[in-house]
């Protein structure tokens, strides 16, 4: 990753913005907050809670259920829960290769997520609690590129040797124990009970020799070499991708169920493509209040991106519409990215173009800055 | 790294009868797998159909050992899943464990499991 410690700025007269600035202001999100969102409860809310349960059994849902509503008697106060309703359950059969590539059906339920939040809105003297709930899926998710798919299986058979290395290291002490556990399997003969209890101390005996092994050097110098061939491996989905989300937030007055109403509520449309080298993608946002109306939006954008070893490109552009009478009027942006590495670490990065708003002063975007890479480097601290 | 999950379960076999033994690593996660038999290495990395003895040896109260480590790499869920399936036995037979929740991407566990022919 690069490490934005931007030093130095080449001039031309333009803007002058540090790259951690530009994340937060001219660059990629503006647009990339019109996407579809992973949590639409949160997002409608308006909280980004720091803590997310995300429960991985019915068990855990139903605890965690129990636990914040004490028990269905109140309204649950300051929840962020986002479920997974397929990967709350077991899926034993299911191979990474299965799921490399995925029918309509199966994208839907593997990706689909619920988020629920609550949060307090109001003051202590008028409290008002805030509550969302969000839906997100996707039709089409992509499938794992065959490189990847290369990749994975390389990591498999990796990790097969790693296992081998467990298991060689472990062999001549096995055999001592497998020896005395056959001993006493002939000693209990056809009793059952016996049987099972002399397969239950190979078992213990068995455990306690592979847990002392995992400590070996020999072992961890196989897991960490594994490690290392493998860092860089990251499971990106490629191909067509389509994500819909939906939510709506409810206000309820002190707390009170009766006194709840609909406040805000949103949905999301992203579609594209993510290849190796070019991606495209389109997103289609509608946000709306009930308590005010004024910014009622419909925000259409799309962005192209190429990427190169050396270099990136990317374009962008948004329209803005309100739907309410006496509202603003369109508003539209545009930019275009380019990413340059001039040597190894040493990143030039420049973006132009317009905001939202033209007439507004700083709605010029001109930003040339120079980044470099120094997570990767290593300082020897002096021994003593 | 988690503790190891130990497992051991008899499987019953036919008089002088080889079996086939294959491993499926479910939950989306990818896993590579050593195993031995009566001390000697049959196999690593993915196994499928793998014969467990040969045509006239008796299998009673000898076992095969399998130490199948899973990586997670899917990133929706921490779940792991091995699926030992065994043939040629008395009857087909399928052991599923499943004890062991990895918390982050490319974290790991050990399944430790042997089967005792009976």
């Amino acid at each position: 990753m690069r490490t934005s410690i931007l030093t130095s700025l080449i001039g031309l007269g333009l803007a002058v913005v540090p790259l951690a600035a530009q994340s937060t202001d001219a660059g990629g999100p503006a647009f990339n907050g019109l996407r579809t969102p992973t949590s639409p409860a949160f997002v409608l809310l308006g909280i980004a809670p720091t803590e997310v349960e995300r429960p991985n059994t019915p068990a855990d849902l139903a605890f965690s259920v129990l636990n914040r509503s004490a028990a269905f008697t109140s309204l649950p106060k300051d929840v962020a829960l986002e479920i997974s309703p397929y990967w709350l359950v077991k899926h034993p059969t299911l191979t990474w290769e299965a799921d490399s590539v995925r029918g309509l059906g199966s994208s839907i339920a593997r990706t689909m997520t619920i988020s629920f939040a609550t949060a307090e809105l109001g003051t202590t003297t008028r409290p008002v609690t805030g509550l969302a709930l969000g839906l997100r899926a996707a039709p089409f998710s992509g499938r794992i590129p065959a490189r990847t798919a290369a990749r994975l299986r390389e990591l498999g058979d990796r990790l097969g040797i790693e296992s081998h290395v467990l298991a060689d290291l472990r062999a001549e002490r096995l055999k001592v124990l497998e020896r005395i556990r056959t001993q006493e399997l002939e000693a209990a003969g056809s009793d059952s009970a016996a049987r099972r209890e002399a397969l239950n101390r190979f078992t213990a005996a068995r455990g306690e020799l592979t847990r002392t092994v995992m400590q070996s050097p020999q072992y961890l110098a196989a897991v960490d070499s594994t490690e290392e061939t493998f860092r860089d491996l990251a499971v990106n989905r490629e191909g067509f991708v389509l994500e819909f989300a939906a939510g709506a937030a409810l206000q309820a007055p002190g707390g009170s169920a009766d006194s709840a109403s609909l406040a805000r509520w949103g949905a999301w449309i992203t579609a594209g493509y993510e290849g190796k080298s070019l991606s495209f993608v389109v997103v289609n946002r509608f946000l709306a209040s009930s308590v005010d109306s004024t910014f009622d939006a419909l925000d259409l954008g799309m962005r192209l991106i190429y990427t190169s070893g050396r270099y990136a490109i990317s374009a962008e552009g948004s329209f803005r519409s309100f739907t309410e009478s006496g509202a603003p009027s369109n508003e539209y942006r545009v930019a275009a990215l380019v990413d340059f590495e001039l040597q190894k670490g040493l990143w030039v990065t420049g973006t132009f173009g317009r905001d939202y708003t033209a007439a507004a002063p700083g709605s010029l975007i001109a930003q040339i800055g120079l980044s470099m890479n120094v997570a990767g480097e290593r300082v020897k601290i002096p021994g003593p | 790294m988690p503790d190891p999950v130990e497992k051991s379960d008899f499987y019953p076999v036919k008089a002088n009868t080889p079996v086939t033994l294959s491993i499926k690593i479910g939950e989306g996660q990818v896993g590579g797998t050593d195993v031995s038999f009566d001390g000697a290495s049959l196999g690593s990395g993915a196994i499928t159909n793998l014969p467990v003895g040969t045509a006239g040896q008796d299998l009673k109260n000898k076992s095969v050992d399998c130490l199948t480590t899973v990586r997670r790499q899917n990133a929706s869920s921490g779940k792991t899943s091995v699926t030992y399936t065994l043939k040629g036995g008395v009857q087909d037979q399928d052991f599923t464990y499943d004890d062991a929740t990895l918390s982050q991407m490319g974290d790991r566990v050990v399944y430790d499991v042997s089967f005792v022919f009976s």
